[in-house]
């Protein structure tokens, strides 16, 4: 083999060339992907849309219980996301209701929001998320930590399908059923002992102080489980505890706690033993409005 | 800025040594070098642009020190306080911005009270240029070395690949190479040697060292979190943070020589596959070489080294392994990790003295067949650094003793969720009896992810070894035998359009798989 500078300037060259090749195929090859099968199927783009561009002055929020159970309200928009924190509500809050009035603030106020693995989820603002998608969309953060997964999705699926039916009102909804499936207990999550002190008490708080300064309504709402899922969680340890503290924190903000979490008898309501399905939702929903705006 | 974003790759790193060639080319070495340690200004002050100032005055101190004591106009007892005066100079700054929570701290714990924190940022790689230009001081003061040019030694200290994150180079490796007129023409061997290098660091970077502290994290941060980790999620917790830090400084390291060589700058290589070694003793010599280096010439040597009998050498031992831990981090899990070193080298140096007086033990050994000998020596050496990790990664000395106590099996012998669906019930039955899953990690693919990556830290070639016979990295020494000489021979690099077209890939690979939210090399801390 020729070792001569002239073989180091071809290997320079030969680099470059295949270097340049690769990112500008990976990247124009990314950017259809992401603009002609990611985009209008992305439910979450649909969210930040739907996010940006809602009129309503009355919004239901938490995670995926919410979103995928109160739907169908005139007057409301659902700007629920799944896993979202109420550290993350309480920042969707204050840039949601930056440009616009509020009358009626639904929260989720259920026990799991207080358990471990949610307090230890950092709580990264979105603020960027929910920032406009830039010119080039690889490039915006809602997309560029996800080039890969996109790829893989599509080699492997060959399509996108969006997980839920997104509903004109913000709401994400699943049409399944239980269908007799056994609980299982390991998905029922221990809260943390220090609930007083904790960031997720902090953000409660502040989401109220909010509420109040915004002059609108807050109402706390336990959304409703399956039998099943019920006798599990009054089984647990520590569950009561946060039972007290929100119906102490409701007493001492003067808001709202609305406790379903026996409402629904039906468990064909229900997508899985956490979440409602759409029927369950639009049951369940008109009782939620009446409770918090009576 | 860190070397794994992509204003680094885009836009710093091809201005700056395509400045650095054309300034050498058209305006001459000097404008070079003024160009590089501009750049390098630039690089250190890119998120806090103050500590530029700092740095600025550091180096505008030392040098003008380093004069002073390099020629004779001073008497020999003043240069003596001079060099005391600014040696306690740096370190003071050193420990004020490093170490004086920690202080407060400690005296709180002692005497009781609360203290209020000093609202102090440690500036980056302190730790470095501060080691760097003591080095310097010391060598100036010995004769060893006459004050070179200002700038000169401006880009011997500021170098940005090294600035931050070592290795904590030697004035005699640097200063020597930035002299002669053609030293920095355009060099399409170094340039190619070079972009390799950095690109093998890139890829160990990005695919596999962020690939392990993700694995890693959730362990930690539980322990920390207060929550009970099984058997077998803190070991594949601690092993895979052991991972995580070996390709990290290992990916760092290449990322430097790379650079460095592309402007035809020789670096001292500082990571030699340090977890094959078979002691402690070999470990120290191949991990963190230029600060084992330093520790050795600045600090043992100077309080006598193995020349004032046992105890004391044990004793000097230890004071170097308990500085060396602190030198990473103000903090007690730092100085534990470092204490715990010192006693495994106590303990090798101890072993080996009574190994070779002892006929017993060398009749014995020398039974056993050399494979198994030596699988022995490594398995011992490998566990004891990667228990030792855990006072390094973990948070507080309570996440410590959670992390320990499930190693050692206090919490139960969970195995992973997916060799217990393999293996079924006889497993649980066995191993378990009642100790929870915690369910932290995935740790299924965690096993298969942590066994991948060691048998490529066991039976890959290191960068050293691909590069062959074009790796110039200063000291580089190969130190392994060789196990797989046919596919060895076929990694060894060569300047073919094959190795130009996989390397090429290599990077395009790792630029398309950084993340957003770019973890730093664990060693920008230090």
């Amino acid at each position: 083999m020729n070792l001569s500078t002239s073989s180091f300037r071809k290997w320079v060259c030969i680099w470059g060339v295949t270097f340049t090749a690769f990112v500008g195929l990976a990247g124009a090859t990314t950017e259809w992907l992401i603009r002609t099968k990611v985009e209008p199927n992305d439910i979450f783009l649909k969210h930040i849309e739907f996010f940006r561009t809602s009129t309503q002055q009355n919004v239901a929020i938490g995670d995926s219980i919410v979103a995928l159970g109160f739907t169908g309200q005139k007057g409301y928009s659902n700007i629920a996301y799944p896993s979202e924190t109420i550290e993350i509500a309480e920042q969707k809050l204050r840039i949601y209701f930056s440009s616009r009035k509020m009358q009626h603030v639904i929260l989720q106020a259920d026990i799991h929001q207080f358990c471990k693995h949610r307090v230890n989820r950092a709580a990264k603002s979105r603020t960027a998320t929910y920032e406009n998608l830039r010119w080039v969309r690889m490039f915006s953060p809602v997309h560029r930590t996800q080039w890969l997964l996109y790829w893989r999705t599509y080699f492997g699926k060959g399509y996108f399908k969006p997980k839920f039916a997104f509903q004109p009102d913000g709401a994400q909804t699943l049409s399944g059923t239980i269908n007799g499936a056994e609980d299982n207990p390991s998905s029922v999550c221990d809260p943390i002992k220090n609930i007083y002190q904790s960031r997720i008490a902090k953000s409660y708080l502040a989401i109220a102080n909010f509420v109040k300064a915004k002059g609108g309504q807050l109402c706390l709402v336990r959304f409703p489980k399956s039998h099943e899922r019920r006798k599990l969680i009054r089984a647990r340890a520590g569950y009561k505890a946060v039972e007290i503290w929100f119906q102490k924190f409701a007493r001492e903000q003067k808001v709202k706690f609305i406790d379903l979490l026996d409402l629904v008898e039906n468990d064909d309501l229900f997508n899985d033993h956490d979440h409602l399905n759409h029927r369950g939702a639009l049951t369940v929903s008109p009782k939620i409005k009446d409770a918090c705006s009576s | 800025m860190l070397f794994n974003s992509y204003i680094f790759l885009f836009v710093f790193l091809p201005i700056s040594v395509a400045g650095f060639l054309v300034c050498n080319r058209i305006w001459g070495r000097q404008s070079a070098l003024v160009w590089m340690t501009s750049t390098s200004f630039l690089f250190y002050g890119w998120h806090i642009p103050e500590f530029v100032v700092l740095l600025a005055a550091s180096i505008l101190v030392n040098y003008t020190a380093g004069r002073a004591l390099a020629f004779d106009q001073l008497s020999s007892p003043k240069k003596k306080y001079l060099l005391v005066a600014v040696i306690s100079a740096n370190i003071g700054v050193l420990g004020y911005f490093k170490y004086a929570n920690f202080f407060l701290e400690t005296i709180a714990l002692l005497y009781g009270g609360q203290v209020t924190a000093l609202k102090v940022i440690l500036p980056l790689g302190i730790s470095f240029f501060t080691f760097q230009q003591i080095a310097y001081l010391v060598d100036c003061y010995a004769g060893k070395t006459a004050g070179r040019n200002f700038v000169e030694y401006a880009f011997f200290v500021t170098f940005f690949p090294q600035l931050i994150a070592g290795p904590i180079v030697h004035h005699k490796e640097i200063i020597p190479q930035l002299i002669g007129s053609n030293r920095f023409s355009i060099s399409a061997e170094n340039f190619a040697v070079g972009l390799t290098i950095f690109g093998i660091g890139l890829f160990k970077k990005v695919i596999i060292a962020d690939t392990m502290g993700a694995l890693a994290n959730p362990g930690f941060d539980s322990a920390a979190a207060g929550q009970v980790l099984s058997f077998s999620e803190a070991w594949i917790t601690t092993t895979a943070f052991g991972l995580e830090i070996y390709f990290d400084f290992s990916a760092y390291s290449d990322m430097v020589i790379g650079i460095g060589r592309m402007i035809n700058v020789n670096l001292p290589i500082n990571f030699s596959s340090p977890y094959q070694s078979t002691n402690i003793i070999d470990f120290w010599r191949r991990w963190h070489i230029t600060l084992s280096r330093f520790l050795r010439d600045y600090l043992y040597i100077p309080l006598g080294g193995n020349r004032v009998g046992k105890f004391r050498r044990y004793n000097n031992l230890m004071i170097v392994m308990v500085l060396g831990g602190l030198w990473h981090g103000a903090g007690w899990t730092y100085l534990a990790w470092g204490a715990l070193h010192g006693l495994y080298l106590i303990i090798n140096h101890g072993w080996r003295f009574i190994y070779t007086r002892s006929t017993l033990l060398i009749s014995v050994a020398t039974k056993l067949p050399n494979s198994i000998r030596k699988l022995c020596c490594w398995g011992t050496t490998y566990v004891a650094v990667t228990i030792a990790w855990v006072f390094f990664r973990a948070e507080n000395l309570t996440a410590v003793k959670t992390m320990l106590a499930a190693m050692a099996g206090q919490t139960g012998f969970q195995l992973p969720r997916d060799a217990m669906l393999q293996f079924g019930h006889v497993w649980h039955f066995i191993f378990l009896s009642g100790i929870p899953n915690t369910q932290t990690i995935k740790l299924g693919m965690a096993t298969f992810g942590v066994l991948s990556i060691i048998f490529i830290v066991f039976f890959c070639p290191n960068t050293q070894q691909i590069m062959g016979k074009y790796n110039r990295a200063l000291g580089h020494e190969p130190v392994r035998q060789k196990l797989f000489g046919y596919i060895e021979n076929r990694l060894v690099w060569k300047p073919s359009s094959a190795f130009a077209i996989v390397c090429a890939l290599m990077v395009v690979v790792s630029i398309l798989l950084l993340k957003s939210d770019q973890s730093e090399f664990i060693y920008f801390q230090f």
